[in-house]
């Protein structure tokens, strides 16, 4: 029984990339797109302010919202990120535990 | 040989360990179903009282027991996210849109105009669909291969 820990490393990283493929790419198109869109309420904002629809108390109150939503915004990035990690690992297990498995006779990993 | 699979073994071990850290909680339908059902309740609310602000059917005191019932629906679904362990994103973007909600409540008792709710409802809008994407793509990954 002989262990190819360069073959296996390979396996493994390939098994990783291949999980990961496109989402990251997705997962930035979805924070500048969410970014973007709370970036324009903020321009709303100061044309109301500007307009005297709303003072400078309220404005700031607005702000804040806004500032509120950007935070939700990135904790759901975050969450999307930490699902595309925990698939990434995912493959990579199951490809060294098809190596690992089949060398040791059992069921290791 | 041997000191090779141990090797091997370590690094698993050690591999294993460090994936802890990217546990996330499975997908609640209890949260999903949830958080499109409060989303459609706050704008539904915020359309409406876009017709009725500045009236006095859209005074704060009209609607005071509709902030006590949103309240109480994001208790419910902080309590299920509770139950399950790597739910602290959608605990946090609970408390997050519980945050908002006193500040809208704020501005609507001090008086609120008619464009200002178009701000407030894009705002809504996007935490409760940045909600509801989070536990959509936790059922995509459960589905996946």
């Amino acid at each position: 029984m002989n262990i190819d820990v360069n073959a296996l490393t390979t396996t493994m990283r390939e098994a990783a990339a291949n999980a990961v493929s496109d989402r990251w790419p997705a997962i930035r198109a979805i924070a500048e797109a969410e970014l973007r869109k709370l970036a324009q309420t903020l321009e709303d904002v100061n044309q109301l302010l500007s307009d005297g629809t709303i003072d400078q108390s309220r404005a700031t109150e607005l702000v804040r919202m806004q500032q509120t939503t950007a935070l939700t915004v990135l904790r759901t990035v975050q969450g999307l990120g930490l699902l595309t990690a925990r698939q990434t690992i995912d493959a990579a297990t199951r490809a060294a535990g098809a190596v690992v498995n089949r060398l040791v006779g059992f069921d290791l990993i | 040989m041997r000191k090779h699979l141990k090797a091997v073994l370590l690094a698993l071990g050690a591999f294993a360990l460090s994936c802890s850290s990217y546990f996330i909680a499975g997908y609640d339908e209890v949260i999903d179903g949830g958080a499109v059902a409060l989303q459609q309740k706050v704008h539904a609310f915020l359309i409406e009282l876009q017709t009725t602000a500045g009236t006095g059917a859209g005074a704060y005191e009209q609607h005071a027991d509709f902030y006590e019932d949103v309240r109480g629906d994001l208790d419910v679904l902080r309590n299920a996210a509770s139950l399950q362990r790597g739910n602290e994103l959608t605990i946090e973007s609970l408390r997050l849109i519980e945050d908002n909600v006193g500040r809208l409540e704020g501005m609507h008792a001090a008086g609120i105009s008619r464009q200002e709710i178009d701000v407030v409802r894009t705002l809504f809008d996007t935490q409760f669909r940045m909600l509801v994407q989070l536990e959509n793509a936790k059922k995509r990954k459960e589905s996946a291969p």
